[in-house]
């Protein structure tokens, strides 16, 4: 039955596809394609569903949905849950592109739109689904081509540079993804994951270390770990707003698990290299956040956050595995369960509300037509509800209760302060550090999902745009809402699940688990005290506040009151911009443009102020400059003798002859 | 002597063939010399298909006969002659110069084979002759500054690759062969083609005009 379930979802994303190009002259293609994939989302969490209830019933097995020599798919307690997240991600967003679409069909080509989304889907399904390298790697591929089509949907220039960015990155990793897999299978891209381990076991620490590596690489690209990042918030908010949630937050989640499935095939995983993923994941998260605090393109700030929601992630992966390298005795046992509870309900929080927040602020683009926080506000008064919903999804990013996600992140914070005590001096220090890292992401978070909703919801209006901005429409509300109440939940109803070992054994992850004593907390309690606090806060002012309210204008010495005396989002972040400006290379430039042409003290200024990434300055462009160079000097070898190339042929063929004897 | 014997003292007739081919400068003497390394290796390929009683290979031998020694040399003679080609070839060396060249690589391959022979259960003649019938081809790629000699630089180097494959397997099955056939038969209609055009373009197969096309 779950075989046929996860079948059905597999094949109706299929079928998704064949619609698109099937109908493409229907006015309801679209429609059609998008019930499609609500219903392979459906099917996938109804067999999700079913593998959860077999799980808590203590049966763990591997579910075969196909398999022949050359492909072979199945699903794993592992693979299950990152399903799961895929199949929650795509129910929602087709369900909001119903709404969506249809605003944009002369925007977009939707045939073709949706038929790379269809295919996006199939290839994030086919990934979880691999049961060996082939078929991991092309589904993989299939979903990485599709995700640039979705990316470049608008033909814009922007969005083709964002795209061309993303597939050279994405080509990148796959190469060596490739390489990586077939290293750590002894060059037989059919065999199973057993088999890969199996013969990954037998090859010595060098090639291990270089398989490693190149995962890391692979998968690390794709998750958007700095200094590989630089594609992502260029890319992902550049696709159309369901796309966006699609590739923000459940493809990122593919990257995290091809990472943890991979170093499951190896046989142990080295301090050092669990130190070189905690340092990357930890400057991905601070890389991130930094930021999406100071970006002011509502949805690129998002996909900065992305960023460092992964870069957490990661650094949860690998404190997992510098746990079995570390002295820290009976403890041990309890903070890989709490470590795996956090990667489990972090992940999960994350899909959730990084899908919303897409989808929102889609909404918000498509009723104001700007993506520019200094040109929103006011929008709270209109859309009360919506802003609402985007409030519980902002509360969540930034890891406040009572959402799911700050259960996730206490679940990361537990083991770091309290865990490391009865390990050595060195190892505590090193906790320490990593705490105060991941404590001062945490605040910019707050600080970044602050200012987002604060600039974009409330105040005035900051345009025209802003201020005639219709009715938002109920498809258009009812998706992300769906997502915040899901996120306000899964804390509540996870976070206890997850305190048993058993429950966390169960999903087959590659670690131990047990429970961390210090860690738990109830989550229901933290609801209690909050709706506690905001009762007697209630109680309080009805008690103490005054009877009268006078409604009048702002006191502004005497002149009106208009929008441009808010604060702005630049100006909201400017402290931080100036505190990290080392980090975040800012350019001002005033702009000065003569009103009266004979007086040049008569002018009309502005400040034009742009960010520059640290990474793009310090090591991408330097790169470029020097492969431009390198390029340069060995296009001298374009002659045009095209029998001087049959001599470097010929020479190269002497050459590997005579290395190979 | 046996069948096995014969398809040896085969191939190394085809080395010889190409040999000559290396240094060779007029069209009809290098695309006799062709016609006649073909047969050869065709006869290598039948004498093979005795001593092992390969049915299959028979059809291959046949095919690789009509193809490579009868219409092949044909044709190109043909052709050349048809759009008013010069068919007296050059090349960036002298003809002592070429045949130097291909001596020595015939002596590389004598030793690159002796290294193969041990690490394989192939005999070491089918391996040398193979590796040199490789080799000549390239150089003749190298040194030829028209068209005609690099195309039929090329075809030996093909002929190369197929003896090494007669060497190594025991001859590729026969959809393999086919497959071979077919992409030489393309080769050669593109080649044609090219030709043509650059006889128009420049009144010459000189490849040097092709130096204008970098970009």
């Amino acid at each position: 039955m779950l075989a046929l379930l996860y079948g059905g979802a597999f094949l109706l994303s299929g079928a998704a596809a064949l619609a698109a190009m099937a109908l493409a002259r229907s006015a309801h293609q679209s429609a059609v394609t998008h019930a499609l994939l609500i219903l392979s989302g459906l099917f996938g969490l109804a067999a999700s569903v079913g593998y959860c209830i077999e799980l808590a019933h203590g049966v763990v097995r591997v579910v075969p949905v196909y398999a022949t020599a050359l492909f072979a798919f199945f699903v794993t307690p592992l693979s299950g849950f990152f399903l799961a997240l895929v199949f929650l991600g795509v129910t929602l967003t087709s369900w909001y592109a119903l709404g969506y679409l249809p605003r944009y069909h002369t925007h977009y080509t939707l045939p073709w739109l949706d038929f790379a989304t269809s295919l996006f889907v199939l290839g994030m399904v086919g990934t979880l689904m691999a049961g060996q390298p082939f078929a991991f790697l092309i589904a993989w591929e299939l979903m990485s081509v599709a995700a640039y089509f979705l990316i470049i949907a608008d033909g814009s220039r922007e969005s083709l540079t964002a795209g061309f960015r993303y597939l050279l990155m994405a080509q990148l990793g796959f190469l060596a993804l490739l390489v990586g897999l077939l290293l750590l299978a002894g060059g037989d891209p059919f065999a199973s994951w057993a088999a890969v381990a199996h013969a990954a076991a037998a090859l010595p620490p060098s090639a291990r270390l270089g398989a490693f590596l190149l995962l890391l690489v692979g998968f690390g690209s794709k998750a958007g770990l700095v200094p590989l990042h630089q594609w992502l918030p260029a890319a992902h908010p550049q696709a159309p707003s369901h796309s966006s949630a699609l590739l923000s937050g459940v493809m990122l989640k593919v990257a995290l698990y091809g990472f943890i499935l991979s170093v499951g095939l190896l046989p142990a995983v080295p301090f050092s290299w669990a130190m070189l993923v905690i340092v990357l994941g930890l400057a991905s998260a601070f890389f991130g956040v930094l930021h999406a605090v100071v970006e002011n393109d509502a949805k690129r700030m998002l996909a900065w956050s992305s960023i460092e929601h992964m870069g957490l992630l990661f650094t949860g992966v690998g404190l997992l595995l510098a746990l079995p390298n570390l002295p820290v005795g009976a403890d041990a046992a309890a903070l890989t369960a709490a470590l795996t509870g956090f990667v489990i309900l972090h992940a999960l929080n994350h899909s959730l509300f990084k899908s919303g927040l897409f989808m929102a602020t889609g909404a918000v683009v498509a009723q104001t037509h700007t993506r520019d926080l200094d040109r929103l506000g006011g929008l709270a008064q209109r859309w009360p509800l919506f802003s609402g919903a985007f409030l519980a999804l902002a509360l969540s990013a930034a890891a406040l209760p009572p959402t799911g996600t700050f259960f996730g992140e206490w679940l990361l914070f537990q083991p770091l302060a309290i865990g490391f005590r009865s390990a050595a001096p060195a190892s505590s220090l090193g906790a320490a550090l990593v705490l105060a890292v991941v404590a001062l992401v945490g605040g910019l978070a707050v600080f970044a999902f602050v200012k987002l909703f604060s600039v974009m919801f409330l105040g005035r209006p900051r345009s025209s745009a802003a201020e005639q901005a219709g009715e938002m429409p109920l498809l258009l509300t009812l998706p992300p809402l769906a997502a915040a109440v899901l996120v306000s939940l899964s804390g509540l109803l996870l976070f206890p699940l997850l305190a048993q070992p058993e429950r966390v054994r169960l999903l087959g992850l590659p670690f131990a688990s047990a429970v961390l004593p210090g860690a738990a907390m109830s989550s229901w309690g933290v609801v209690f005290a909050l709706l506690g606090s905001a009762a007697a806060a209630a109680a309080f002012y009805r008690a103490f506040a005054r009877r009268t309210i006078r409604i009048t204008e702002t006191w502004d010495c005497g002149a009106p009151l208009t929008a441009r005396m808010q604060y702005t989002a630049t100006g909201f972040s400017a402290p931080i911009r100036f505190f990290f400006r080392a980090l975040v290379l800012s350019k001002k430039t005033l702009v000065v443009e003569p009103v009266v042409v004979t007086n040049p003290w008569i002018a009309k200024r502005r400040l034009s102020w742009a960010t520059e990434s640290f990474w793009e300055a310090g090591l991408y462009r330097p790169v470029g400059r020097a492969a431009i160079a390198i390029s340069a000097s060995v296009r001298r070898l374009q002659n045009g003798a095209v029998q001087f190339y049959l001599a470097l042929v010929f020479a190269a063929l002497v050459g590997v002859i005579l290395f190979a004897l | 002597m046996g069948p096995v014997f014969l398809s040896g003292a085969c191939l190394v007739g085809a080395v010889l063939a190409a040999f000559l081919m290396a240094s060779r400068m007029r069209l009809a003497s290098l695309a006799s010399l062709y016609a006649i390394q073909a047969m050869l290796l065709s006869a290598a390929v039948a004498f093979y298909a005795v001593a092992h009683g390969d049915a299959s290979a028979y059809a291959v031998a046949g095919l690789t006969f009509v193809l490579k020694a009868l219409l092949i040399p044909y044709w190109f003679v043909r052709i050349v002659r048809a759009h008013g080609s010069s068919e007296r070839l050059v090349a960036y060396a002298r003809p002592t110069t070429l045949s130097f060249g291909a001596l020595f690589s015939v002596s590389f391959a004598g030793l690159i084979a002796q290294e193969l022979a041990r690490a394989s259960s192939a005999p070491y003649v089918a391996l040398a002759s193979s590796i040199a019938l490789i080799l000549i081809g390239f150089l003749m790629l190298v040194s030829r500054r028209d068209m005609i000699g690099l195309g039929f630089g090329f075809l030996v180097v093909e002929a190369g690759v197929f003896a090494l494959g007669l060497a190594l397997t025991g001859g590729m099955p026969l959809f393999v062969e086919l497959g071979a056939l077919f992409d030489l038969s393309i080769f050669f209609v593109l080649l044609v083609a090219f030709a043509r055009r650059a006889q128009r373009e420049h009144a010459s197969l000189a490849t040097d005009y092709l130096r204008e096309l970098i970009g």
